[in-house]
């Protein structure tokens, strides 16, 4: 095998070379908001979740919460509504489709990066493919 | 090119390997393969926490409550008689109606309870016309034939929440209130009302512990 081809199967397929170069989603690529998608996301299509469960399930402080929530909201990720009972106010907060549809896309790039490197040679292998190369 | 000029480096770089490692992100993206792992694993354990908490609430009291009502009303129509009978089906009716509808303090909403609440009361005034229509030769055959239809709603139901579990057991209810109306060996009634609603029961238990601990 010649130094070029052997060093050229080392490398990750031109197609996954592409997608890898799409950026994330940079409202997600912020930990907390992904973990608070994540959990939009695990509800119903037409579900919502209060706002104190939000606080429970991923362990944020409610200011912290609620600005992430508002990010999120702002960019159509995310809605709330409010109910009342007498004067006791309940924000709910669900996904939307196009905050859905992101979240989809950005784990399938994370997955995308896992996968990649998996298929990429481990480090033995590509020993072996550089020392093929150098004559060894 | 930046391929071009990394393929000559290995032959005099002392550590030849260094520029395979590079190869693998040198495509604009700086996260890290573990980090990668790592949040993937952690936003399918909440989004599947959240999945299991909202159908755990959805169902979970509602399934304790018939399922104890199928499990006594049944009984009671197999074992008792005369007004010790209805009053036990009666009770049995209002335990699980109470577990259905209560005003509890939801944290999770699906979204579609004022649907299924339209749905369950359109069950619930069709059953004496199937009922009729179908002319059941018994008391026994007409009991079974009303459990199966309810859980045939139940399966249905399941079935369009992805609730695999529900839709299993609920199936399950329909399979056996059929072999119960065909075997002698035991009481019908009671074999049905024990088996599928003693399931339904466990469920439900499962889901309202489930439930409480994910939220």
């Amino acid at each position: 095998m010649s130094d070029e081809q052997s060093l050229r199967s080392t490398e990750l397929p031109d197609e996954i070379g592409e997608r890898l170069r799409t950026p994330f989603d940079t409202v997600l690529s912020d930990p907390n908001r992904l973990r608070i998608q994540a959990a939009l996301h695990g509800l119903a299509p037409s579900g919502s979740i209060r706002f104190t469960a939000l606080v429970r399930a991923l362990h944020l402080s409610d200011g912290n919460l609620s600005s992430h929530l508002s990010a999120l909201c702002e960019v159509g990720y995310a809605t709330s509504s409010s109910t009342f009972t007498g004067k006791r106010r309940t924000r709910w907060y669900s996904a939307t489709a196009a905050g859905r549809e992101a979240f989809d896309a950005h784990v399938d790039a994370l997955r995308l990066i896992v996968d990649s490197s998996r298929m990429a040679p481990s480090d033995n292998s590509s020993e072996d493919a550089a020392k093929n190369a150098d004559g060894l | 090119m930046l391929r071009a000029t990394k393929y000559r480096e290995p032959r005099r770089n002392p550590r030849p390997l260094e520029w395979i490692r590079f190869s693998r992100y040198a495509h604009g993206v700086s996260y890290e393969i573990d980090r990668a792992e790592a949040s993937l694993r952690e936003i399918g354990a909440l989004a599947d926490r959240t999945r299991r908490a909202g159908r755990s609430m959805a169902t979970g009291f509602p399934l304790v409550g018939w399922g104890a009502a199928w499990a006594a009303g049944y009984a009671a129509l197999d074992l008792l008689d005369g007004v010790l009978r209805i009053t036990v089906m009666i009770l049995a009716w209002a335990f699980a109606m109470l577990m259905t509808w209560m005003p509890l303090r939801t944290v999770i909403r699906t979204g579609v309870e004022s649907r299924m609440r339209w749905a369950w009361t359109a069950v619930m005034i069709a059953s004496p016309f199937i009922v009729s229509a179908a002319q059941p030769s018994s008391m026994v055959h007409l009991g079974l034939l009303l459990g199966a239809l309810w859980s045939m709603a139940m399966c249905l139901y399941a079935i369009a929440t992805h609730d695999t579990a529900f839709a299993v057991i609920a199936m399950f209810g329909v399979v056996l209130a059929g072999v119960a109306g065909a075997q002698e060996a035991l009481p019908p009634l009671l074999l049905f009302g024990l088996a599928s609603g003693l399931i339904l029961l466990t469920l439900g238990i499962y889901r309202v512990i489930v439930g409480s601990r994910h939220v």
